[in-house]
């Protein structure tokens, strides 16, 4: 009886997945992206990607690009592409999706909610294409997206400052932002003092969260679902263990992982 | 430009009235303040279409009674998700459970003829996710929840389609009043010549009624704080959560109320702030909201919280509902409510229509007037259409997912910036979608939704970023 898999997410963990899973017996695995290319946060060509991106081809894993998973309930995966609703059987799930920082909430960020402060996700993308999103910006957080906040945004030509909290390094505890309509401060506390740092433009890049937006498989503790997306620090590649991982050393934890959760799933 | 009736406020309140009245051979044109509609109290909304709140025979009671049975109707009319949950208003100890009786009682009086004491354990039935430290409730099963802010753009839509002309960035600065009559309004973007004037600003309402001419309003804002929830938790929530007792007797208290995408939100606080629209959040107060809710729900857990907000109720004179003639100047009428601007809005809509037809509006009801929007299919197609698995059929626009966690396609997007009622900024596409409101708080989309809109509406993407925020927009740049 064929066991159908359904991974969620084609960068290198979800792809590490597809093609582990592939060749295990009788199971036919589904891999869906949201983007229109494969790798997540690496580049389509980058040479892990290329590999494995063919080995799940050549294995017969469905590769299915700007297919967005949306709901996973009753052992089944709702899914969108453009042209519709899709839906799949999935006796095991699988969420590869990735990672992003924390948000304001889960920093406890209060205060005004000003034009100005953007996810380090949002700011990276756009900044990347030349967006000139900033002239003093403040890059909150330490890590990979910090690291790339600050590089991209520094390329468009802001100045930029970065704070990391406690918990990374740092000794600060974001507290408040100020200003309306656009931000014009955050407001910190370290163990001594409150700090005051002005700017026009806050970038939320603290903390590291696993990016989950599947109703039915946010927890991380779902039945029938194996998250390969725990992360206790590090950057995208980090696999929970308290380092930041390789692609190869993350592809092959994901392998690993993917196996362990579906022979379990079997007995 | 004149009209017959200008309306000054671009909330729940003046969007409906504005709908109503453009349903008529009034030609009626609405004023907003601020660079989009639904920006002031109505953007804090709770979304909870209320079956009773106020005492019997107030005016209050009349206009919930006669809108709360309409719900059904018009959320299938204007596309807006509506579901009728059901509230359980609980007493948390003995005290409270003697007064679940008379509450129950006033409740049926009224307008809410299903409402009924249930003890402990059908409580806890109705809402497994109920303390159990709890002595009963009083079960309302009219109670709704509703997707407020869409409704708000729903009833502008509507508006705009029957003919009545919305604008925006239009504060009223003065106007001209002879005779006891106001003669025109002057707003930031010129002058607007009048026959009736309504005056649904909300927190504005003592200013536009002052440069009116009109008797002097008392107006308080009264700042509530929000946790929202992660539908992880909040799809696990049935009914909306009460306590008999507020902290003070003019408010519920905090409650824990699921949303129509799956969220719950958890409060309001209740606290008066003269002087200011204030809308800063605070570590006290919503503490306060996650302690309250936990005494109800005790399940709540801070860690799940998604988003915290802040935002400021209307609380004019003593009362918590106006809508009346003003006294000095003759087709002057003004509309405010506290709590359930949202509730009573399509009665409240059409009460107001009666109060200007009975001050000389010539306002006869046009047959052929638009009373419903186009349903949008949204990602998952229309309602009812196969969902066997693995099956797809071409549907029309671009159904591309574009946020997630909310399910926002990218056609939805594109009609949030289409038409005169469309969103001109990203705060605007997630008031009318939802995008970018969901668990991760744009993290995934914000880049996408920007590149729509930069496209759809030939600006630059660093201007339209720079609004990223809940408030105004200001672009890096900008003029300096």
């Amino acid at each position: 009886m064929a066991r159908e898999v359904v991974i969620v997410g084609g960068g290198v963990r979800g792809l590490a997945a597809a093609v582990a899973l592939a060749g295990e017996d009788a199971a036919r695995v589904t891999l869906l992206e949201r983007a229109p290319a494969l790798g997540g946060v690496l580049a389509v060509e980058h040479p892990l990607v290329e590999r494995l991106a063919a080995q799940a081809a050549h294995a017969g894993v469905r590769l299915l690009r700007e297919t967005t998973a949306l709901r996973y309930a009753d052992g089944r995966v709702l899914a969108a592409d453009g042209h519709g609703p899709l839906e799949l059987d999935a006796d095991a799930l699988v969420m590869a999706g990735g990672s992003r920082p924390a948000t304001a909430a889960e920093l406890r960020l209060l205060g005004t909610r000003p034009a100005g402060v953007l996810p380090a996700p949002a700011a990276v993308a756009l900044a990347r294409d030349g967006v000139p999103l900033a002239r003093r910006a403040l890059v909150l957080g330490a890590g990979w997206w910090a690291d790339a906040a600050a590089h991209t945004l520094a390329a468009t030509g802001a100045s930029v400052q970065r704070v990391a909290l406690r918990g990374e390094g740092g000794s600060a505890h974001a507290l408040e932002l100020r200003g309306t309509p656009r931000v014009q401060a955050l407001v910190l506390a370290h163990d001594t003092h409150v700090q005051t740092i002005e700017c026009d433009t806050v970038v939320l890049a603290a903390g590291v969260r696993p990016l989950r937006c599947v109703e039915g498989a946010a927890l991380g503790d779902e039945a029938g679902v194996c998250f390969l997306d725990r992360l206790d620090c590090g950057g995208p590649e980090g696999g929970g263990d308290g380092e930041q991982l390789s692609a190869e050393r993350a592809a092959q934890y994901a392998a690993a992982r993917a196996r362990a959760a579906l022979s379990r799933l079997a007995s | 430009m004149s009209y017959d009736v200008v309306v000054v406020g671009g909330g729940v309140l003046g969007a409906a009235i504005a709908a109503r009245l453009a349903q008529t051979s009034a030609s009626v044109c609405l004023l907003e303040r601020q660079d989009d509609l639904c920006q002031g109290a109505s953007k804090g909304n709770a979304g909870v279409a209320v079956s009773h709140l106020a005492a019997p025979g107030t005016l209050e009671a009349r206009l919930i009674a006669a809108s709360s049975p309409r719900w059904e109707d018009i959320a299938e009319r204007l596309d807006v998700a509506f579901e009728r949950r059901g509230a359980l208003v609980v007493a948390l100890d003995r005290d409270e459970r003697q007064e679940l009786e008379p509450l129950a009682q006033a409740a049926r009086e009224g307008g809410a003829p299903g409402a009924r004491v249930v003890d402990r354990h059908e409580a806890l039935a109705l809402e497994p996710l109920l303390t159990e430290r709890q002595h009963g409730a009083v079960l309302l099963p009219g109670e709704g929840i509703i997707d407020s802010l869409r409704l708000v753009f729903a009833y502008a839509r509507l508006a705009a389609l029957n003919g009545a002309h919305i604008a925006t960035a239009s504060e009223v600065v003065g106007a001209t009043v002879s005779d006891g009559r106001v003669l025109s309004l002057s707003t930031r973007r010129g002058d607007v010549a009048a026959r009736f004037v309504v005056n649904a600003a909300g927190l504005g309402l003592a200013h536009v009624s002052a440069l009116a001419g009109g008797r002097a309003l008392e107006v308080t804002p009264r700042n509530g704080q929000y946790w929202v929830m992660d539908p992880a938790w909040g799809r696990r929530l049935s009914r909306i959560v009460i306590p008999v007792r507020g902290p003070a007797p003019q408010t519920r208290g905090v409650q824990v109320i699921p949303t129509t995408s799956g969220a719950a939100l958890v409060g309001p606080t209740a606290e008066d702030m003269p002087g200011g629209d204030d809308t800063a959040t605070r570590a006290p107060q919503l503490q306060t909201v996650l302690e309250h809710g936990r005494r109800l729900v005790p399940s709540l857990d801070g860690a799940l919280a998604i988003k915290s907000f802040a935002a400021n109720r209307v609380v004019v004179g003593r009362d918590s509902l106006l809508l009346e003639r003003d006294p000095r100047v003759r087709n002057l009428v003004h509309a405010g409510n506290r709590a359930i601007g949202v509730s009573c809005s399509p009665a409240l809509a059409e009460e107001t229509l009666a109060l200007l037809r009975h001050a000389g509006l010539h306002a006869e009801d046009r047959p052929e007037a638009v009373d419903r929007l186009p349903p949008q299919a949204g990602v998952e197609g229309r309602p009812g259409r196969s969902r066997a698995a693995g099956s797809r059929q071409p549907r029309p626009g671009d159904g591309r997912v574009v946020c997630p966690c909310r399910a926002v396609s990218a056609e939805d997007v594109l009609v949030a910036l289409s038409g005169p009622t469309g969103a001109r900024t990203l705060e605007g596409v997630r008031k009318r979608t939802g995008a970018m409101a969901g668990r991760c708080q744009g993290a995934m989309c914000l880049a996408d939704v920007a590149r729509l809109c930069a496209l759809a509406l030939e600006r630059p993407l660093a201007e339209l970023v720079s609004a990223a925020g809940d408030g105004a927009s200001e672009a890096v740049g900008d003029g300096a």
